[in-house]
């Protein structure tokens, strides 16, 4: 009996521990991702008016940018000088606008609006930092060419072009 | 619990109006045919308003269109999925081409607001 259990204890102590390593493997991928946050409203705060702006029963577009890696892309927001649909318009459509940048995902980003630059109606942003910014469109479309002239009745519309631009 | 639900419809509300397109830098892979290479592209779309993209290559500084030839110029890609695609281009256009872009196709609708195009573009370095 003796024997015996020594028999089984070195056989037991001789067998080997199968153990296997599991790699777990990832790649941190350079990506960009444009979200559409909010989207925009025209307010008609009189007849020759046509604005975003919330104080004139506007909504102002925002547009969410995600980058992955730092200095990886630029983005790139535009506000509309144009409709892409509307009445017939025979007189001039004055439009005016601005980006700018609302929120950061972290405070090393504050200097995005400083540092951007604008090419028309464009601003563009060099994102050095990972991270989300959010970024807003403002747009005022006026009628009349400076004699305020009322718009015609009907529906508008107009596009804010949100770019993610690799560096 | 209920804040989990509402972290939970916040995080799929905050993620679900998305456009991505990926490799950031792609490279040119070999095809059977002498002369023309080949990229392969990924779009994620999780914009509900947004069905179709356009594919476009451009030049540096986007001053002119780079032909290419790819299954359709403008993808259905359908909301919360993925589509990969491949462009192939002759050798002469890959050197004049820098940036391959999607641009996010409206449509119209009856509410009067500014729509939000967006476009994504990678580059050939």
């Amino acid at each position: 009996m003796k024997k015996l259990l020594i028999t089984l204890s070195l056989i037991l102590g001789a067998t080997p521990i199968l153990a296997e390593n599991i790699d777990v493997t990832g790649t941190v991928q350079s990506r960009c991702t444009v979200n559409v946050d909010t989207p925009g409203i025209y307010g008609n705060p009189n007849a020759y008016t046509l604005t975003t702006l919330p104080a004139s029963a506007g909504q102002e577009p925002i547009v969410r940018f995600d980058v992955t890696l730092a200095n990886a892309y630029f983005a790139q927001v535009s506000y509309p000088t144009s409709f892409t649909v509307s009445p017939s318009l025979p007189d001039t459509v004055s439009w005016t606008g601005v980006v700018t940048v609302v929120q950061t995902s972290t405070s090393d980003m504050s200097g995005y609006q400083a540092a951007s630059t604008t090419s028309g109606s464009m601003r563009q942003y060099a994102l050095s930092i990972a991270g989300t910014t959010w970024i807003q469109s403002t747009s005022i479309a006026t009628y009349g060419g400076g004699q305020n002239k009322a718009f015609p009745g009907g529906e508008y519309k107009a596009v804010v072009l949100a770019q993610c631009i690799a560096q | 619990m209920y804040r989990s639900i509402a972290l939970c419809l916040l995080l799929f509300n905050l993620t679900a109006v998305a456009h991505e397109m990926t490799p950031t830098y792609p490279t040119w892979d070999r095809t059977a045919h002498d002369g023309i290479k080949k990229v392969t592209m990924n779009l994620w779309n999780s914009r509900k308003d947004v069905q179709y993209y356009e594919i476009g290559v451009f030049t540096k500084d986007f001053e002119e269109s780079v032909p290419f030839v790819t299954l359709y110029s403008i993808l259905k890609v359908e909301y919360l999925s993925h589509v990969e695609f491949d462009v192939y281009m002759t050798e002469e256009s890959i050197k004049r081409a820098v940036y391959i872009c999607s641009l996010s196709k409206l449509r119209s609708n009856d509410d009067s607001k500014p729509l939000l195009a967006t476009q994504i573009c990678s580059k050939f370095k």
